[in-house]
């Protein structure tokens, strides 16, 4: 194919997919009497709905909340992940296959039917409203878990040899060992598993009551829905604009590291 | 320094798969041996079980009168240097090497000294601070060798270690490893399906096939009498030529290949007199097939008939291919022959260099005492 021509298809679909997401930059900036109209530059500028989210809502307390919650089952999720990980992909023991095929089974359950025993037993742990309720649940994926397996399976078994006969234990050998030689799998688990929690909005919704222990999502949809935004686009907007925003700079941050996880998905090399 | 017995050692995969079967074995102190076999005879899992990282199923392994069954790899005071080097990509060099010291929490002068000492010995000192993937081949397997050094084991133990090298690289690190064994005076085990690794490296040679030890003696003893037609064959390059036949008796003994006869020498006849009309294999080396007849001992000297398939010379002498009846048979000839492909020609069997083996056990039925 001509290069114009394959420029010009990558474009119309880049405007396609960028459009809405300007259009909603640019809205947060208007007067809300102009948010209706189609154009992307605003005839006054604004920052009257973002003074508005920021007095209204604990947007600033959400985001360190949402940093802590989503910042924790991150590390758990790599920590215990790959543990699990090693343990299925590296070592022998009885009922090894039939423990695996049962993770793969809870991948396949939706959230909802876990919702409610999952909803019943933060209850009797007494963790509603905490920290707790939000980050242990998620502390171990299924996702991790056969992630790191695959990509365990493919290091040579001499690595692993070689560390036990210099004295390493199986915890040793995975921190020192498959750690610094896994990067990618790393690095895929961390983002996926950060992006899922960041952007949590249901189970958030149950567990917590407290506007102090609420995630950004988890605000931001109140105030839309829950009346405190007044039907009024410019606020909701803006406070949408305001829960993207720190994924669009992550983003910019780990990009190139983003797409060699996506393009790869840990396959080794 | 240590010595190594296994007793009885018998690995099983999952039910039924006999890995390695009832294997005895005395690695004295000092001592270089080599296991040698094809590939899938057991050796490498051998050398595992040695080094704890298999379980054993049956039998026991001893270092220096220690039972190891139960005792972890990293406790058994063993090094092993792996096919693949097995280096840690992350870490330089050095790291690599004093990797297995610091988890032993040996004061860092002192890894300091043993590093420099090994990389001395190995001739690696530039490269300590490289990672290994800056590293060719053979300077990799160095590394390798040197974090076996640096922990001063008991018995080092190595698994193919020359196999990724090229030829000419894997015929110096021989050498040096050979000479690493003179300098070090250490207990050393060393697996290859190299039977030229063999020969040349080893003291003693344990000589494996389907788990099984077929032999286990010093070099020239399994090269001038082995035990059985596996290690005949196995042993030496190109290998023992092999001809099946029968024994038949017309005024003297004489093993019939159907296309040719060899006449049995008289001295050897008390031997050989019970297998008569009964199927018989006869091997003989390469060297021992002649192009002219006359030599010291031409009272043994047999002509056969042969026809020339392939002729390749090597320099130093020519290694002949050829077939006879349904057997094929190769002669390391002089390098003067003018032999063409196609021809036929005469070949001189040196019959008392020659073997005889059982044709069911395969055992050999020994000439010479």
């Amino acid at each position: 194919m001509k290069k114009p021509l394959i420029y010009t298809i990558l474009i119309v679909f880049v405007v396609f997919s960028l459009y809405p997401f300007l259009w909603m930059a640019s809205s947060t900036l208007r007067p809300e009497g102009e948010i209706g109209a189609l154009g992307l530059i605003p005839s006054k500028l604004t920052f009257e709905h973002y003074k508005e989210v920021i007095h209204k809502i604990p947007i600033f307390r959400a985001l360190l909340n949402s940093f802590i919650v989503a910042g924790s089952v991150t590390a758990g999720v790599l920590v215990f992940g790959s543990m699990v990980g090693y343990a299925l992909s590296r070592l022998r023991f009885r009922g090894r296959s039939l423990i695996f095929i049962i993770i793969l089974f809870t991948m396949t359950l939706p959230f909802q039917i876990t919702l409610i025993p999952l909803y019943v037993l933060m209850v009797k742990f007494h963790w509603v409203n905490s920290y707790l309720a939000l980050i242990v649940p998620y502390m171990l994926t299924g996702f991790s878990i056969l992630l790191f397996r695959q990509y365990f399976m493919a290091l040579p078994q001499d690595l692993i040899d070689a560390a036990r006969i210099d004295g390493c234990s199986e915890l040793w050998i995975l921190y020192r060992v498959l750690w610094p030689n896994s990067i990618p799998a790393l690095i895929t688990v961390g983002i996926l598993t950060f992006m899922t929690s960041w952007n949590e909005v249901l189970w958030p919704l149950i567990v917590i009551r407290d506007r102090a222990m609420m995630t950004m999502p988890q605000i931001v949809a109140i105030f839309h829905i829950g009346g405190q935004a007044e039907a009024r686009l410019g606020v909701k907007l803006a406070a949408a604009m305001l829960l993207a925003m720190p994924v669009i700079l992550a983003y910019s941050f780990f990009q190139k590291y983003f797409i060699e996880s996506m393009a790869t998905s840990g396959l080794k090399e | 320094m240590a010595h190594v017995v296994l007793k009885d050692v018998t690995k099983i995969y999952g039910k039924n798969v006999i890995a390695v079967n009832r294997v005895n074995l005395e690695v004295r102190d000092r001592e270089f041996v080599v296991l040698v076999g094809p590939s899938g005879c057991g050796k490498s899992t051998i050398l595992r079980m040695i080094a704890g990282l298999e379980d054993i199923t049956e039998g026991e392994i001893f270092i220096d009168d220690r039972l190891v069954n139960s005792i972890q790899a990293k406790d058994r005071d063993i090094a092993m240097v792996f096919q693949n080097y097995a280096l840690y990509p992350h870490m330089t060099v050095f790291d690599n090497m004093a990797f297995g010291l610091k988890l032993r929490k040996i004061a860092k002068n002192e890894i300091q000294d043993r590093v420099r000492d090994a990389a001395d010995i190995l001739g690696i000192t530039d490269l300590l601070e490289r990672k290994p993937k800056q590293l060719s081949g053979g300077q990799r397997q160095r590394v390798a060798v040197g974090r076996a050094i640096v922990r001063k084991p008991k018995v080092f133990l190595f698994d193919e270690p020359l196999s990724n090298l090229d030829a000419k690289l894997r015929v110096q690190m021989r050498k040096e490893i050979s000479k690493l064994h003179q300098k070090l005076q250490a207990t050393m085990i060393y697996v290859t399906h190299d039977q030229v690794e063999a020969m040349t490296m080893g003291d003693r040679i344990v000589v494996l096939k389907d788990g099984c030890t077929q032999q286990i003696d010093v070099p020239m003893t399994l090269y001038n009498k082995p035990e059985n037609q596996f290690v005949a064959g196995f042993i030496g390059s190109p290998p023992m030529n092999i001809f099946n036949g029968k024994i038949v008796k017309e005024s003297g003994l004489w093993f019939d290949e159907g296309q040719f006869k060899l006449k049995v020498p008289s001295r050897f006849e008390k031997n050989i007199e019970s297998y008569v009309n009964k199927e018989i294999i006869f091997g003989i080396r390469p060297e021992d097939i002649h192009q002219s007849g006359d030599k010291s001992d031409n009272e043994f000297l047999i002509s056969v008939n042969v026809n020339v398939e392939v002729v390749e010379p090597m320099g130093n002498e020519v290694i002949l291919y050829s077939s006879v009846g349904k057997h094929s048979a190769v002669a390391r000839l002089d390098v003067q022959c003018q032999i063409k492909p196609g021809e036929d020609i005469n070949l001189f069997f040196n019959i008392k260099k020659g073997h005889f083996f059982n044709a069911e056990t395969k055992m050999s039925i020994c000439l010479e005492k």
